[in-house]
């Protein structure tokens, strides 16, 4: 039997058309923050579970980082025929860039950050914004920098691409990378020029980043600094936020679960209403109301009256292939066992929550006065203030309701009312006040307590 | 069942003989666990007392379980439920069983019944999804249902197939529609009980579940309880040594099919003299009178777990 070999080598220019089809131009730009913050991480040795330790000045926990005194910049622009992301988290080494940075896919050897999982991530968003891309990184130390066109580099059979040595910048403060593209296909021109792409992409920021944000991070989107969405939790005296940890296939989880602050109208939204999942404090889902966080399946489908109800799931692990992210880093890997086991106990720690919605909402859409006081109550918080806390279930314990006031009315003769003022000596008061000085002294001489 | 002979040999509802055959079985097999290492007396039994609260009776005064949990989801019955708790150490919750599930202790062993008298529905699939979730390891799950046809005045399998596709359809996998033959709602609704409870175990990487219970038995209506040990492969040896001499109701294999409890109707005098009797040869008769040998049987198998009732003039 005689063995021959087929060519299976991947034809460049539809290996790029196909691998980047399956993500919007927002995760791209996202990919490429995950890198600059990976590379923070990195230069800076920064622990992940840590970015939600508490802020505050004189937390026992709080380790002051170089990160938190200043954090670092990340400025992202864009027009219509240019697209550019600057930083200064650290920069890539030369020796990262000729081994790693840029092949598809780590290697094994390779020492993963813990944002960048699967090592696609820029190649795949650099490909997809445009056709004529330059990348320029400098350490402290040394720097390069990379410019290619892809239309003739797709044509090269040869996976390689020209790195350009420079120097490095002597200084690791202002050490960091720039990418800059132009040569944009018709469809990211289109995106880039829609009126909706900026709010979009800011708001994605905010919320993907909003425990890094301020903290460890800057990030400016044309010129305009991003300032986080926080997640959207809240609590009172009278309303706790659940919490339970577990760590399990070497991945360590953290739930919570309770009732969202509400808005300045005194109503809570629906669009913020549900899980939030993040892997290694970015945020991987939002607000998520579907099966694919358990509603429907565990817990019940979403309906209107649970709008109160805001839950957090965050799985850290240092090797961040362990954690349930998909390589879009929008939504989650059902199949990982973490978490098929997490959202079983995100359905359990729900429960109460959802059983104290039910209860508010229990008679159509009117709020029963018990639970609306408590609802009414609850002042959001930060949930890196919730790190410190001990594992407990969602408890509200309802307000006694606050005294309710009854109108008395009545009609009585002018003359008798006459009667009674003559026998008071108050020929001038009103009737009102004759009516509840009555009203007083029938209480206090026949009714003590 | 409905010829006027027939009826006359049913015995009161209200006494419920089977449904008190199968508590004492799973005495018995709770004191077999115990034996092999299960410490039983330890665990927090947690069940449906309602107003008479047998059960909670039984597995305090037969088991040592001191540490109990009732749970009433109609607040009406408050009153009469707290007046009735027949000892101190029952806890009372008056809420709905789903929100004592996700409180239950993951550090506490756990005997949970939930002993619903409704045929399977989302809300009690939803309930097993999270004891799969909540369960430590080491603790038993009982449920039981009704299992006639769930649609009113209806054996129509047609009608039943829509009940269980309306209350169920995430659980039912392939069926076909002799799944939803009078005969064959046991097997359905355990089916879609044990697939809740697996989906609640979901993750749960070291942890199985070992079945052991699968009873069937009318009161008047057929009700179906399925149940077992949530344990690793710790739990899995201590079973496999439990002394199941005469345990003739465990059924310990998912395929098995369920254990039939059958009370003949009988005498006190019958008793007494099948009593003296037993246990019997196969075949065996009594020299004063007939009784069908499938009776003597039956009897056979259950006279240690049947109570005798009479009346008391207090």
């Amino acid at each position: 039997m005689k063995t021959i070999q087929a060519d299976a080598r991947p034809e460049k220019g539809l290996f790029l058309q196909m691998f980047t089809r399956d993500l919007s131009l927002e995760d791209c730009i996202l990919d490429l923050l995950d890198n600059s913050i990976d590379s923070l991480i990195k230069t800076r040795g920064i622990n992940v579970s840590d970015a939600l330790i508490p802020l505050g000045d004189n937390d026992a926990g709080d380790k002051p980082t170089e990160a938190i005194v200043k954090p670092a910049v990340i400025k992202v622009t864009y027009s219509t025929r240019h697209f550019e992301i600057e930083d200064n988290c650290g920069g890539i080494s030369v020796k990262d860039a000729t081994d790693e940075v840029f092949r598809f896919g780590h290697s094994k050897k390779a020492i993963v950050g813990q944002l960048g999982v699967y090592g696609i991530g820029l190649k795949r968003a650099i490909f997809k914004i445009g056709n004529d891309i330059t990348i320029e990184s400098k350490t402290k130390d040394q720097g390069f920098r990379m410019h290619i066109t892809v239309p003739s580099w797709s044509k090269n059979p040869n996976w390689t691409l020209p790195l350009e040595v420079i120097g490095g910048t002597g200084d690791s403060n202002i050490a960091g990378t720039s990418i800059s593209i132009k040569d944009f296909g018709p469809e990211v021109t289109e995106r880039f020029t829609s009126g909706t792409f900026e709010g979009n992409l800011r708001e994605m920021i905010a919320r993907t980043y909003c425990l890094f944000l301020n903290r460890y991070v800057l990030v400016s989107l044309n010129g305009h600094e991003v300032e986080p969405l926080p997640i959207p939790l809240g609590e009172s005296e009278y309303a706790n936020v659940a919490k339970e940890e577990f760590e399990e296939h070497g991945v360590k989880v953290t739930l919570y679960a309770g009732l969202a602050g509400r808005d300045t109208s005194g109503e809570w939204r629906a669009i913020d209403a549900g899980w939030y999942v993040a892997c290694n404090g970015r945020l991987v889902v939002v607000a998520d109301r579907t099966v694919e966080t358990g509603w429907g399946a565990g817990m019940p489908t979403f309906v209107p009256k649970y709008r109160g109800f805001v839950g957090l799931a965050f799985f850290y692990s240092m090797d961040p292939l362990l954690l349930p992210w998909k390589t879009t880093k929008q939504g989650l890997n059902q199949e990982s066992l973490i978490f098929q086991r997490a959202r079983t106990r995100m359905a359990t720690i729900a429960r109460p929550v959802l059983s104290f919605l039910d209860n508010m909402y229990s008679s159509q859409e009117i709020e029963h006065e018990a639970q609306r006081q408590v609802a009414a109550g609850i002042k959001p918080l930060d949930v890196r203030n919730l790190t410190e806390k001990p594992a407990v279930t969602f408890k509200a314990v309802a307000k006694p309701p606050s005294e309710v006031m009854v109108r008395v009315q009545y009609s009585a003769k002018q003359t008798e009312l006459n009667r009674v003022r003559k026998s008071l000596g108050k020929s001038t008061w009103p009737a009102t006040r004759i009516g509840r000085y009555t009203f007083d002294h029938y209480l206090k001489t026949e009714c003590p307590e | 069942m409905s010829t006027t002979s027939k009826s006359a040999l049913r015995v009161q509802f209200d006494l419920r003989p089977a449904k008190q055959v199968e508590r004492r079985m799973l005495v018995d097999a709770f004191q077999r666990l115990a034996q092999a290492g299960f410490p039983i007396r330890d665990y927090k039994y947690t069940g449906f007392g309602s107003i008479h609260f047998v059960d909670f009776l039984i597995f305090h005064k037969l088991l040592g379980i001191n540490d109990m949990l009732s749970v009433e989801h109609d607040p009406t019955l408050e009153g009469r439920v707290q007046f009735n708790r027949p000892f101190g150490r029952i806890d009372i919750q008056i809420c709905e069983a789903t929100d004592v599930i996700a409180t239950l202790s993951r550090d506490q062993q756990h005997i949970l019944w939930l002993d619903y008298d409704e045929p399977v529905t989302s809300t009690i699939l939803n309930d097993v999804y999270l004891a799969g979730s909540q369960l430590s390891s080491g603790s038993i799950l009982l449920i039981t249902v009704d299992a006639e046809p769930p649609e009113k005045g209806s054996d129509d399998p047609h009608d039943t197939q829509r009940y269980f596709e309306r209350e169920a359809a995430k659980y039912l996998g392939s069926v076909n529609i002799s799944d939803f033959a009078k005969r064959n709602i046991p097997k359905t609704s355990r089916r879609v009980i044990m697939n809740a409870l697996k989906e609640g175990m979901a993750g749960r990487t070291n942890l199985d579940y070992f079945p052991l219970f699968y009873f069937l038995y009318a009161d008047g209506h057929t009700m179906m309880t399925a149940g077992g040990v949530i344990g690793s492969n710790v739990e899995k040896r201590k079973i496999n040594s439990m002394n199941v001499d005469g345990a003739i109701y465990l059924r310990t294999k998912i395929g098995a099919s369920p254990y039939e409890i059958k009370v003949p109707v009988l005498t006190r005098k019958e008793r007494h003299l099948l009593d003296s009797a037993m246990p019997c040869p196969t075949g065996w008769q009594p020299s004063d009178f007939n009784i069908p040998i499938k009776d003597i049987d039956a009897y056979r198998d259950i006279y240690r777990f049947l109570p005798a009732y009479a009346e008391l003039l207090l």
